[in-house]
């Protein structure tokens, strides 16, 4: 603690600390692999000889690190040079994708129009003198698939900092039309659409940790600035490069103001309601509901999206904009009125610009602090306000995502995470991956013998996490403690404890990795500052400032009124949204949705406009919370209220029905064999039973093994594509403090762990006529040995966050939903194009001679069968108009509503809701990457559902029993005595499933012997 | 004033006393039809269904003896989670009564000013939920080096790498059985509590009088005796505590619990009727469970108030 000040590691020699210096990158631990070659410009040693020299490729360092050396070797800002190009004329481009336009989007000149998401294109700038530039770009998103543009820029050949690798350019979205009503008074969102617009951009910090663009270093002379496509297609029109752009301090312009003469203004002040954000640069950044009294418009008995933003308003850069109608030229005063409970301790910070510029300086950094207890209002400038001068006509406010205060520790932070994965590298290289080997667990190391610094090392990081906590004890007011600097103390106590012993840290490694992990999590959380916005209102600069809050009695009122309201109607009901006039002939439909509101008010919404003008049957929509959608079909069924179709049920349940006479079989309806050809044949076999089909699929998930290119790469590693190259990746992982991801299994999610090698190997869960259990096989029994060798040779953690762990690098390859490829893409775009998603790893396919199987192209055949799961509609035997059931269920499934539902869904909710529809040429229909849809697609080829028999609960069940029998017996034993082999462990298992089996078929069919019609594959 | 009438008339019959008390049925009211609906209909209804096969969707089946036949000799899951529920009431019952009876105890030397405040703590854990708790619980058992337990055990130097407490078998029925100690302990608490201050001040001074020399004998000559209606009360509220033990488990461990460690009566109960719907099945579980908890009241009524004769 007492060298708080000088101990950042510009002064720290150290054999571990200098590589350091250029190692501290955007994902935490990209750069385990490689102690950096490359000498950055701030370093001026040397990296030790074979010491990590097998990488040669180059991690570059953070912006921030980066501009400390600038300023250190005295590297100022370039004056007065603005050097532009036309987009058209670069010197060199790779040539498929891209072409020159000479007019675009009603913008004439040499313009590039860059279709394609890959390539790169050259321009040569040269610059009168040497300093710090800034880079500006008039771009337009051409059509793509909704997210947000990423490019990169070298600049000679180099990504001068981290930052470059992904600078972000986003989409302006604008709201269709004003929110949308229902028959019963509730909103909507509207839909978004995109804005073809120009758009003037600066190249800037893409986690929005600088609340300046980015700056490059160019010395006097020519330079090639290299843009490289990660995702998205964009068109350039200019480019400049042109000295940083200094905007004047506010006390400079409040003098400018007196020398104009501008006067505050006297009895003019105009509102927006902050939910009628004029644009918007992402979708996902929407209108929401809030019930504080005084938020505007107020909510009644109806819900009212009153209030934008959140915590969905949280990815740097991202921002929204507002118009509004200014009545008199004049200074005004600019009250917002906010709430940010979401990021506790500090304040979310936004940078303010007002038609497109900021109006000072001051401007690029406004603060709105935490608050535990709600809204408040922020007058911008805090105590004493500043004054914004504005002519009578519209203007444009914008706010955008700046996250600058937190900058330099979450900078910091991320370093003490590459430090730490750094150390754990140099102890694995001492002592080799298994450390912790169960069956010698007082192994002693004297790793200080082989590696003296170790311990001076553990203290420089635990030196440099004080810094860091001080640094946030320093932004909060005096005597809080601000609980992420709780996390980091926790970590820094650990290895305090660690630094007493460092013998021990062998056998500590995996609370050493949690630790690490922890940092990667903290940083990412940091970083995320939701904001909710009721209203901005511009107001003469002495104005009294209104009230955030209501107060307590008012509070008390609402919710009493709240709760009485609740009796009187029904929140789960989806009202009409457009008056149908009088039908023919009036049907009705009930209809359960087990999915978000959202969903369900885009079905009704879309059954509306098409299913019942058509065939004149009303939907009454009703959404069911997915938890317990079960529960309540069965309740309302014996009640005789169940509906009569239920949407969004997960693939199990309908058989339960089938099986106790409540379901109806879809085969025997006209139309049938049409709409099975929508979907995989596998897709339908769960929801077969006594040779019927009780439901048809909606949606999908399956397993796809997700990996980091850019790690892959530097450790020189290919993806895996058998299970033999998973378990020979594994131990090459390890080394390097990393690991593989595989998810863990619970009691009562169908064996999905299990089923990818148990196919694989050739084996299934059920016998072929579905009577006894299929795992007495040698074939099942081989997979279950690998299943468990996975945890108990090769030490693959049980339970893991791997989304944070994907994204801090520390598991840079595992598998995982389908829907982790929505969470990458919306939530972590600071690894766009640095990840690929593959099939699952498979096994070679005995070609029954001995040999292995091969494909069409004599490659060998792999086979990469897995499970998986669906969400399904179904009718219920108490359904009083099965045609108009089946007509309903038949247009739902069909591929023209499912692209329609999944492309509305993701323009309301953002990328995040893509609709994995089951409908093979509904999925096609969304906007996929090739690459991404050509992994499913092959991946979907190997689905394979498992057969619903009667009691199938208990093989999840026992193989659950079974797999932690056998591998806690190992991992966790206290002696010899208390090992399980898996063989024991799985003939157990089928011993119990069988008698259950056999007791279920029993209640079942009560004459025993009775063969069980169908439910075999 | 109706009994001085009564007397006079000659021996009314059944139905003329039943209609001369009518009045005091309505006083009765409330509880006997609340009392009917809620208890008695249930659990004749599950009696009732005991003897069948029903699966929720289609109408019962009766089935005789056959679901107790099959729980008694052939459900090994069943002995698992009877044997599991023993050793959880066998631990919970008895030491959750002495401790609550100690802790109340101790409280009521407190002086009267801050037993209000003590009381408070001590009873707090019963109010809130199961799952509140189960999630708090899960904070200190939780099975990285975070969790509070192993970061002590950690810190101690009692083991290398964190214990899995959750899923662990080992370990899992012990984490129950703590926990619910420290919930249970204020089951019965409040009634002692209550109890304390019903005995009249005079007693003791009588026992002083006789000879009492300190705080245990007082405890155990005055108190104790004085306190019967409350411990019995106490008793029972312990014993369907421990014996209905369920949510906590399933808020613990999931469900279902790592090879059944965690399994007791009531989950295995749930289990039957809510996984594999075999109503049937499950009230001639819950037909069990009543029974024993019946029998041991009564056990423990008997026990009890032969004691303080």
């Amino acid at each position: 603690m007492a060298r708080r000040r000088g101990s950042p590691g510009n002064r720290m020699g150290g054999r571990l600390r200098m590589p350091l210096l250029f190692a501290i990158c955007a994902s935490a631990v990209l750069m385990t692999a490689g102690a950096g070659q490359k000498t950055g410009p701030a370093s001026d040693a040397t990296a030790p000889a074979g010491y990590g020299a097998a990488i040669a490729s180059a991690i570059e360092e953070s912006y921030q690190r980066v501009r400390t050396g600038w300023e250190r070797r005295g590297i100022r800002d370039a004056a007065e040079v603005l050097v532009e190009l036309e987009g058209g004329d670069y010197a060199a481009a790779s040539v498929p994708g891209l072409r020159v336009e000479s007019s675009l989007a009603g913008r004439r000149g040499r313009i590039l129009s860059w279709a394609a998401e890959e390539g790169w294109v050259e321009y040569d700038v040269s610059v009168p003198r040497a300093g710090l530039y800034q880079i500006e770009l008039d771009y337009l998103a051409l059509p793509g698939r909704g997210s947000s543009i990423q490019r990169a820029l070298r600049i000679d050949g180099a990504y001068q900092y981290n930052e470059l690798k992904r600078l972000e350019f986003p989409r302006i979205w604008r709201e269709a039309g004003p929110p949308l009503k229902d028959s019963l008074g509730d909103e909507y969102n509207p839909r978004a659409v995109e804005v073809m617009r120009w758009q003037t951009a600066f190249l800037a910090h893409p986690d929005g940790l600088s609340a300046e663009p980015l700056r490059v270093h160019l010395t006097r002379g020519r330079h090639r600035l290299r843009f490289e496509a990660i995702r998205e297609p964009m068109a350039i029109a200019r480019l400049r490069v042109r000295s940083p752009r200094r905007p004047a301090p506010y006390a400079e312009v409040a003098r400018a103001y007196a020398a104009n003469g501008y006067a505050d203004v006297r009895d003019a002040a105009v509102k927006v309601q902050a939910e009628e954000a004029y644009e918007r640069s992402s979708p996902t950044i929407r209108r929401e509901q809030d019930r504080e009294p005084l938020t505007e418009p107020r909510a009644g008995k109806h819900i009212v999206l009153n209030v934008l933003g959140g915590e969905t308003w949280r990815q740097g850069g991202s921002w929204a904009s507002w118009r509004v109608k200014v009545p008199k030229s004049g200074l005004y005063r600019l009250d917002l009125r906010y709430q940010q409970s979401y990021l506790p301790d500090f304040a979310a910070g936004r940078s303010l610009f007002i038609d497109g510029e900021l109006p000072f300086a001051e401007s690029a950094f406004v603060e709105f602090p935490y608050s535990p207890h709600g809204w408040q209002v922020l007058s911008v400038g805090g105590e004493k306000p500043y004054k914004f001068y504005l002519t009578a006509g519209t203007h444009t406010i914008t706010l955008q995502v700046c996250n600058a205060r937190v900058g330099p520790v979450i900078d910091r932070v991320r370093g003490v995470a590459v430090d730490m994965a750094f150390l754990v590298q140099r102890v694995l290289q001492i002592t080799g991956p298994a450390t912790d080997d169960p069956e010698d667990p007082y192994r002693e190391w004297e790793l200080t013998k082989e590696f003296p610094d170790l311990k001076p090392s553990l203290m420089r990081i635990i030196r440099e996490l004080d810094d860091c906590i001080a640094f946030l004890y320093r932004l909060v007011r005096r005597g809080q403690h601000p609980q992420s600097a709780a996390q980091l103390a926790q970590v820094r106590d650990q290895l305090a404890d660690i630094a007493r012993d460092p013998d021990s840290l062998p056998r500590r490694l995996t609370q050493y990795r949690d630790s690490q992990a922890k940092l990667g999590a903290w940083v990412l959380n940091l970083m995320q500052q939701g904001l909710a916005l009721d209203y901005l209102a511009l107001v003469p600069p002495d104005a009294p400032r209104p009230r955030g809050a209501a107060g307590v009695f008012h509070r008390i009122w609402q919710a009493v009124r709240d709760l009485f309201g609740s009796f009187t109607r029904d929140y789960t009901q989806i009202g009409t949204f457009r008056s149908q006039g009088r039908l023919r002939q009036e049907k009705r439909l009930k209809v359960w949705v087990a999915y978000p509101r959202d969903h369900a008010r885009i079905l009704k919404e879309l059954a509306d406009e098409d299913f019942t003008p058509r065939t004149g049957i009303r939907l009454d929509v009703n959404v069911v919370p997915s938890a317990n959608v079960f529960s309540a079909l069965i309740l309302s069924y014996n009640a005789g209220r169940a509906p009569d179709v239920c949407v969004g049920l997960w693939s199990p349940y309908p058989v339960e029905f089938a099986m106790r006479n409540a379901g109806v079989d879809l085969t025997r309806f006209r139309g049938y064999n049409e709409v099975k050809a929508r979907f995989k044949p596998g897709s339908l076999v769960p929801l077969t039973y006594g040779g019927g089909v009780w439901a048809l699929p909606e949606s999908q998930d399956f397993w796809m093994l997700f990996y980091r290119q850019d790690i892959l790469d530097q450790l020189g590693l290919k993806a895996p594509n058998t299970w033999e190259e998973v378990f020979a990746l594994i131990p090459r992982l390890k080394m390097r403090g990393m690991d593989f991801y595989y998810p863990y299994p619970t009691s009562w999610n169908e064996n999905r762990e299990f089923a990818p090698f148990l196919y694989q190997c050739g084996g299934s869960f059920y016998t072929e006529d579905g009577l006894r259990s299929g795992l007495n096989t040698p074939q099942a029994l081989r997979a279950f040995k690998m299943w468990t060798q996975l945890y108990t040779d090769y030490n693959t953690p049980i339970q893991a966050d791997f989304f944070s762990r994907f994204r801090t690098g520390e598991m840079p390859i595992g598998i995982d939903d389908y829907y982790m490829y929505s969470r990458l893409t919306a939530a972590a775009p600071e690894l766009a194009g640095w990840w690929r998603m593959a099939p699952l790893p498979g096994m070679a396919k005995p070609d029954g001679k001995g040999g292995v199987a091969t494909d069409a192209d004599g490659r060998p055949l792999i086979d990469r069968s897995m499970g998986g799961y669906a969400f399904t509609c179904m009718m219920f035997r108490t359904t009083k108009d099965k045609e108009a059931a089946w007509e309903f269920m038949k247009w739902w499934t069909s591929t023209d509503v499912q692209i329609r539902f999944g492309i509305q869904l993701e323009s309301v909710v953002g990328v995040e809701a893509r609709w994995n529809s089951a409908n093979i040429e509904a999925l096609k229909g969304l906007p996929w990457a090739k690459r991404d849809i050509d992994a499913i697609l092959e991946q979907w080829n190997w689905f394979k559902e498992r057969p619903v028999v009667v009691g199938g609960y208990i093989t999840q069940r026992y193989v659950y029993n079974a797999w932690n029998r056998a591998v806690y017996s190992v991992l966790y034993s206290s002696g010899k005595g208390t090992y399980i082999p898996p063989r024991e462990a799985l003939e157990d298992a089928v011993r119990h499933i069988d008698r259950e089996l056999l007791r279920k078929r029993r209640e079942f069919f009560p004459a025993l012997g009775t063969r069980q019609p169908g439910g075999g594959e | 004033m109706a009994r001085a009438r009564a007397a006079g008339t000659s021996r009314p019959t059944i139905l003329g006393r039943l209609w001369r008390d009518r009045v005091s049925y309505l006083f009765m009211a409330p509880f006997l039809l609340l009392f009917t609906a809620f208890t008695i209909v249930p659990v004749a209804a599950a009696i009732g269904l005991s003897f069948t096969h029903f699966n929720l969707l289609e109408a019962p089946r009766f089935a005789g003896w056959a679901n107790f036949r099959e729980l008694f000799v052939d459900d090994d899951v069943f002995l698992i989670a009877l044997a599991n529920t023993f050793k959880f009431a066998l631990f919970t019952g008895p030491l959750g009564y002495v401790l609550a009876y100690l802790m109340a105890w101790l409280i009521s030397q407190i002086p009267k000013r801050y037993r209000l405040l003590y009381t408070l703590a001590f009873y707090v854990p019963s109010l809130t939920s199961t799952v509140v708790t189960g999630l708090l619980v899960s904070y200190f058992f939780s099975g990285d080096r975070y969790g509070f337990i192993n970061n002590l055990l950690l810190q101690m130097g009692l083991t290398e790498e964190p214990l899995n407490f959750l899923t662990d078998k080992k370990y899992m029925l012990n984490v129950l059985i703590v926990v619910q100690l420290w919930m249970s302990m204020c089951t019965g608490f409040l009634a002692f509590i209550g109890g304390f201050t019903t005995i009249p001040p005079d007693t003791y001074e009588a026992g002083l009088v006789d000879g009492i020399r300190h705080r245990f004998q007082e405890l155990w000559y005055i108190t104790l005796p004085q306190m019967k209606p409350q411990l019995l009360f106490a008793a029972v509220l312990q014993v369907v505590a421990a014996l209905a033990v369920s949510d906590l488990s399933v808020a613990l461990f999931g469900f279902p619990s790592a090879e059944y460690a965690g399994h007791t009566i009531l989950t295995h109960m749930s289990d039957f009727a809510f996984t594999r719907f075999e109503m049937g099945y499950a009230a001639a579980v819950a037909v069990v469970l009543f029974a024993m908890m019946f029998g041991l009241n009564k056990f423990l009524g008997n026990v009890l108030s032969a004691e303080g004769e």
